[in-house]
């Protein structure tokens, strides 16, 4: 029966409260924040810099008080392709030419510059997005997110982008995330009942499993399309006129340490782009590892 | 007066359709129920993406847009897949796969049979030049190279026939398939059919693409391994497609299969 229970292994957001500076941090400067990270980190080819930003959200990580079980769960999950990333990587990336400096060969393997430098750049990146992308959705609500949005995008309606509408869909689809998956489960319950299996998938039987989706996912959706046909009546009965002017219940109130966090990321960012990173090779020379 | 015009980009039925599918997509990713085991390497097929497909087809791009932007941040943000922390692996190619599917399915949705035909005579013609250069080609010093496997001489022509003759296989079972469905007359499902092939496609190449540009896969390790995943994604993404839009819009079925 825990086959069925589809409810409780749903989590969209695992906030965490502890209080922090950084749960207290307006939405909307986490939300940028965490936009100019990622982008000064998503173009970097330097391992030092790489090992520098892994550093630096450690330490925000830190600051967050967040346990950190809490963001390890995520690292330890992803592990098993983790491996399967690093083993291909290494296997396969020595064969790319130009190779740079070989450290070492046997046969038809090889250690190379190249190969080594972007091992170490993926190792340090997946661990910072890991964790960043984990202190996004711990330390901010999906609500308080939803808002950030909505409120960030607000200029941008002159040029015609429907942030409400943008807020107003990211809402629905977290409202009804939860009343689709007890949908599910009652779909599954139907099936089941009429003699369907769940449990007994062989993963080299793929077209019975193909098959056996069809009566679960068809259902779902042409329910959620019902659902979605009484949710417009109900919001045109109500006048809802998409755009128009609207009072919010939560207002969101910047204070001065959320412009300065932003202006910090920006700033940040700026310094990962234009520093002039020295390579590792150099210290690897200096060493007498490498010639 | 100003938000009387800035009504206009969403109606109602959009701005719900568009979350609700949205919706779709995160529960399939939080329950795992849109993971298929296949078996291959990099594990899973996904239907994740049959939603944004959905959307394109049934609201237009910018609803397709939103679903795939909304199933990209998503699995940016809570997938344990630790590539898809990567916002170009996981957020940018997903932004396409609810628009190329909008378009293929304008583009077929209302072609006279004629041109159906014609386009499947493109197809044949198509699998027979590359069965006839498969089996011509005959250089001096055959070789062919591949993730460090090198064949030489008759094994390496053999292996291109081969692979000719894969090739040929499925394109003639492509066309088959179209040849059937345009004689019975059924242009609604055939339009639908490509929709979900594209929209696949869209999500495969791209994210694959994305995967080795950002050098997390050497491209030998992946396109063979992804190929088995692409398959069973491209069948069972056309299968819900076809079902789900023809039991919603009713589509008179050849067989009677669009009731659920």
């Amino acid at each position: 029966m825990q086959n069925f229970e589809l409810l409780r292994n749903v989590t969209i957001g695992q906030y965490i409260p502890t209080g922090s500076p950084v749960h207290r941090l307006d939405p909307r400067a986490k939300i940028l924040a965490a936009i100019f990270l990622i982008l000064a980190v998503s173009f970097n080819r330097s391992i030092v810099a790489n090992a520098l930003f892994l550093a630096v959200v450690l330490a925000i990580t830190g600051l967050s008080q967040i346990p950190l079980r809490y963001m390890l769960r995520g690292f330890v999950l992803g592990l098993p392709v983790l491996v399967l990333i690093f083993a291909t990587q290494f296997l396969f990336l020595g064969r790319v030419d130009p190779p740079g400096y070989v450290f070492a060969e046997w046969g038809w393997l090889r250690v190379t510059q190249y190969q080594l430098q972007l091992m170490a750049i993926s190792a340090f990146r997946i661990t910072s997005f890991i964790f960043l992308t984990s202190l996004v959705t711990m330390t901010a609500t999906t609500t308080e997110l939803t808002h950030g949005v909505e409120s960030l995008l607000a200029p941008l309606r002159r040029f015609g982008v429907p942030s409400h509408e943008l807020a107003l869909i990211l809402m629905i689809t977290l409202r009804f995330v939860p009343v689709l998956a007890e949908e599910m489960e009652r779909i599954m319950k139907a099936q089941a009942s009429r003699g369907a299996e769940f449990g007994t998938r062989r993963f080299w039987r793929p077209d019975r499993a193909a098959r056996a989706y069809l009566p679960l996912v068809v259902p779902l959706f042409l329910n959620a399309f019902q659902r979605a046909e009484e949710l417009v009546l109900a919001m045109e009965a109500r006048c809802y006129v998409s755009g128009g002017t609207r009072t919010k219940f939560v207002q969101l109130r910047g204070r001065w340490v959320d412009v300065a966090v932003v202006m910090a990321a920006l700033a940040f960012m700026g310094f990962m782009v234009l520093f002039p990173w020295p390579p590792v090779s150099d210290w690897l020379r200096a060493a007498g590892i490498m010639r | 007066m100003e938000s009387a015009q800035q009504g206009t980009v969403l109606s109602v039925r959009s701005i719900v359709v568009t979350a609700i599918l949205a919706a779709i997509a995160v529960l399939l990713g939080a329950t795992r129920l849109g993971f298929i085991p296949v078996p291959n390497p990099s594990g899973n097929a996904t239907i994740m993406h049959v939603p944004a497909i959905l959307a394109g087809v049934l609201e237009g791009p910018i609803a397709g847009l939103l679903v795939g932007g909304i199933f990209g941040l998503y699995s940016f943000l809570q997938a344990t897949t630790p590539f898809f922390k990567d916002p170009l692996v996981a957020i940018l190619p997903r932004l396409f796969i609810g628009i190329t599917p909008y378009f293929a399915y304008r583009a077929l949705r209302n072609i006279s049979p004629e041109v159906g035909y014609a386009l499947t005579a493109v197809i044949v013609g198509l699998v027979l030049w590359v069965l006839s250069i498969a089996f011509q080609f005959a250089p001096e010093e055959p070789e062919l190279a591949y993730a460090g496997i090198t064949l030489t001489g008759a094994s390496a022509l053999w292996a291109y026939r081969v692979m000719g003759l894969l090739i040929a296989g499925i394109g003639l079972w492509i066309s088959y398939l179209l040849y059937r469905l345009i004689r019975e007359g059924q242009m609604e499902m055939l339009a639908l059919s490509v929709a979900a092939v594209v929209g696949t496609l869209t999500n495969t190449v791209l994210v694959v693409g994305m995967l080795i540009l950002r050098g997390w896969f050497p491209a030998e390790v992946i396109i063979p391994a992804v190929i088995p995943q692409a398959v069973a994604e491209i069948v069972i993404a056309v299968a819900i497609t076809v079902a789900v839009v023809g039991a919603w819009k009713r589509i008179e079925g050849g067989r009677g299969a669009s009731s659920v």
